[in-house]
């Protein structure tokens, strides 16, 4: 029984850590000050040490949840942004006056559903880890309570959310009435044999299990919560959810639809393939209209999100590496960037317009550099990682033969640098404002470093990508 | 045979009027009571399906709990009225841009359930064997004893999971609802 | 018989309703609250309290209705299942130990 607890140990390490931060919360004294952030880095630590001691061996905890390399692998990308989310939290949490034991509890506790969500190979724990990591980010949007946008972005979240999940659940029963089981390699087997008579039911279950994970990587037009939520949310919660849970229902995405779902693939790719394209177009598109930062970062997440589904559909093993490599890179630059969002936010001005960042160069050199180096690899301009990512995921396409479907990546890409320049050029050209020059905040340590570090892992992956690459096309080959 | 037929019919109609009703109510605590009502339908639906379980638990935590719960939301936000129709074309007159917003989503919401709904009736006409369970299967995970060894053995780690959700649930219920204002604690 | 009870009652609800007098005072329409006058709207607003202890009366309920096929396959389980069942109220309890510290279960109008 014992030997079957290695798949579940890095999970089990963060949610240890998230259970200690609760029970720290709950014995801490009014205004003791405890150190609780410090709590989850270890249970990062415990878990990234048990992810690499895992890689390799193929683990399988109660045959339910296999920690394949695949899944290591997106536990890996779950880790760094962990790790980078807690130290951009920390200066926001002191700021706000946030709950903290309950913050770090939340974010630990979403992380392991997360990492739970990517190993998970059985449809209905699939679902559970869905819940426990939403249900924590829920709580998470609206945790300023002073905030009226907050609580409206949470509870729009929310309903919307508990909407996909009824949806999920549903497409849930549907593959357990067709197949008698929710275990993904019995569902694969008995669909395969079943895909002879591709049957209503059938498109009904993969129908209904699309809705579900298109609300979480918030594709077209599944993606209304997408700009409320991000704007209402602290940025750091943002960074946060828009990268972790990203990853964690792409990995989920990929297992379930190219595994389990795959016989039924003649089914899905076309629905899969409107999606993609509609939700790079409107995120791009919609995209170049906002004035605020956060939301011009919640459509550019919306159009990634069209970036990995063209991956998706392209369905073969360098696309799922492509998957993989664009989650790590986006998850890295996504946090960068709202890292500095939530560095120059203060406690009464979000200072998130665009014009807020008039002339930050002469103000806040290193930052503006930094944002810099975030906006272009989310453009994907050549130096920086995002370039590699996006190259990778349309050479797949066109590999797999999606060649239109490439020509709207790369078109939509194009339209997109404009507003990731409109930022930059904001930053270095103008003068900045009189009394922004006061109102921006000295940057907190922690936090800086957090952003620094994302900056160099975007360089290095940029320049010297092969070695990621090569795991991550390494991680994809026996997905179950 | 008849007495069960005649039940499966009073059952599905009290489920199906009531749901109805819940959504035609003007005042929300009648719409609570409805849905009760409604969840006790199902509830009889379920005892005719040979699952006593689920019908136990749809009552003890649907209509006994979930509903009390909402009774309290409902109450909380001391809401005896949902908009008439005046206070919409006044909303309407106040705030073009949320009326807007309103109608939005809603008619998508609508939209969604109207495809949904003919999708699922397109599916279960076309499904013209309805045995495609095997009926002893279905009895062995019906029973209560049943229901226990696949949940303690086959989900023995969704189960477990299942706690730090309701731990999550906890935690963020008492977040959200704590009385001290954001900024007052340290 | 079934069908005649439920005709028998239907009958009688419904010609009591139908030949019944009917006349309506502000008294009678009132509602019965012990005898004395009705003071104030019945829909009075609730204090979040009585929220959170629904809210965790709900979560604490689905604890227990997982208890209930637990004991029914008590013995099949063995320890396993008794192993299974410890670990998920120890989490609970966690969860239980949180929120008392908390305060959500204090009444008194003296905590805070």
């Amino acid at each position: 029984m014992f030997a079957s607890f290695h798949a579940i140990v890095p999970m089990l390490c963060v949610t240890a850590a998230g259970f200690a931060a609760m029970v720290a919360e709950a014995f801490r004294e009014k205004g003791e000050p405890m150190p609780i952030g410090p709590l989850g880095v270890v249970g990062l630590i415990g878990a990234a040490v048990s992810t690499a001691l895992l890689w390799d061996r193929h683990a399988t905890s109660f045959g339910v949840v296999t920690a394949d390399n695949f899944g290591l692998f997106v536990t890996a990308i779950l880790i760094v942004v962990g790790l980078l989310s807690l130290a951009i939290s920390a200066p926001t949490v002191e700021r706000e006056g946030l709950p903290r034991g309950e913050y770090y509890a939340l974010m630990l506790f979403s992380l392991a559903g997360m990492m739970l969500m990517a190993t998970a190979t059985d449809l209905l724990v699939i679902f559970l880890a869905l819940e426990v990591l939403s249900l924590a980010i829920y709580v998470l949007t609206g945790i300023r309570r002073d905030s009226q946008m907050g609580a409206e972005g949470a509870f729009k979240y929310f309903l919307l959310g508990g909407f996909s999940s009824a949806f999920f659940l549903y497409g849930i029963a549907f593959v357990y009435g067709l197949t008698g089981s929710t275990h993904l390699d019995r569902v694969g087997t008995l669909m395969a044999a079943q895909a002879t008579s591709s049957g209503p039911l059938q498109i009904l279950a993969v129908g209904l299990l699309l809705v579900g994970f298109a609300f979480k990587v918030s594709a077209v037009p599944f993606h209304m919560w997408t700009p409320d939520a991000y704007e209402a949310a602290p940025p750091a919660v943002t960074g946060f959810m828009s990268t972790g849970v990203k990853a964690a229902a792409f990995a989920a995405f990929v297992r379930v639809f190219l595994s389990a779902l795959e016989p039924l693939i003649g089914g899905w790719s076309e629905i899969v393939w409107v999606l993609a394209a509609a939700t790079m177009i409107l995120g791009t598109v919609v995209g170049v209209a906002q004035t605020s930062i956060k939301r011009m970062l919640a459509y550019s997440s919306v159009a990634h999100g069209g970036y990995l589904l063209l991956a998706l559909v392209s369905g073969n093993d360098t696309a799922k590496g492509a998957v993989l490599f664009y989650l790590l890179v986006y998850a890295v630059t996504n946090l960068g960037a709202f890292g500095i969002i939530s560095v120059l936010e203060t406690r009464d001005q979000a200072n998130d317009r665009v014009t807020d960042y008039a002339g930050l160069w002469s103000t806040h050199p290193t930052l503006a550099l930094m944002m810099t180096f975030f906006l272009l690899s989310l453009g994907g301009f050549p130096p920086m990682a995002g370039f590699i990512a996006k190259w990778y995921v349309f050479a797949a396409a066109i590999h797999a033969g999606y060649v239109w479907l490439a020509i709207i990546g790369v078109l939509t890409s194009v339209v997109s640098v404009f507003f990731y320049l409109r930022v930059i050029v904001m930053m270095y050209m103008s003068a900045p404002d009189a009394d922004t020059r006061t109102t921006l905040p000295a940057v907190p340590q922690l936090a800086g470093a957090a952003i620094v570090i994302s900056a160099l892992i975007i360089l290095y992956l940029g320049v010297l990508p092969t070695r990621v690459l090569e795991w991550a096309a390494a991680s994809v080959s026996g997905i179950i | 045979m008849g007495s069960e037929a005649l039940l499966f019919w009073v059952f599905g109609l009290v489920t199906v009027v009531a749901s109805l009703l819940v959504i035609a109510q003007r005042n929300p605590v009648y719409s609570v009571l409805l849905l009760i009502a409604s969840f006790a339908g199902l509830s009889g639906l379920y005892v005719l399906l040979d699952a006593p379980f689920t019908a136990v638990t749809q009552i003890v935590v649907y209509a006994g709990a979930i509903l009390v719960l909402f009774l309290f939301v409902v109450m909380l936000l001391n809401a005896p009225h949902e908009d008439t129709e005046e206070d919409i074309a006044r909303l309407k007159t106040i705030n073009a841009a949320t009326a807007r917003l309103r109608s939005g989503p809603l008619l998508f919401g609508a939209l969604l359930a109207i495809v949904f709904v003919v999708e699922l009736l397109w599916a279960l006409r076309r499904i013209t064997s309805a045995g495609r369970f095997d009926p002893d299967a279905a009895d062995a995970v019906s029973s209560v004893s049943a229901i226990g060894r696949v949940l303690f053995t086959e989900y023995q780690f969704a189960f477990e999971v299942t706690s730090v959700l309701i731990i999550v649930a906890m935690v963020g219920a008492v977040v959200l609802a704590r009385r001290e204002p954001a900024g007052k604690k340290s | 018989m079934i069908a005649v009870g439920i005709a028998f009652a239907v009958t009688m609800l419904g010609l009591s309703s139908l030949l019944g007098p009917r006349k309506p005072t502000p008294e009678k329409l009132a509602p019965y609250e012990c005898g004395m006058p009705p003071v104030g709207d019945a829909r009075e607003r609730q204090s979040v309290k009585f929220y959170l202890v629904a809210m965790i009366f709900l979560l604490f309920d689905i604890e227990v209705a997982f208890l209930y096929p637990w004991a029914m396959a008590l013995r099949d389980l063995g320890w396993a299942g008794y192993v299974q069942v410890l670990l998920f109220m120890l989490l609970l309890l966690a969860g239980y130990v949180y929120v008392w510290r908390k305060g959500v279960l204090d009444w008194g109008a003296e905590s805070t």
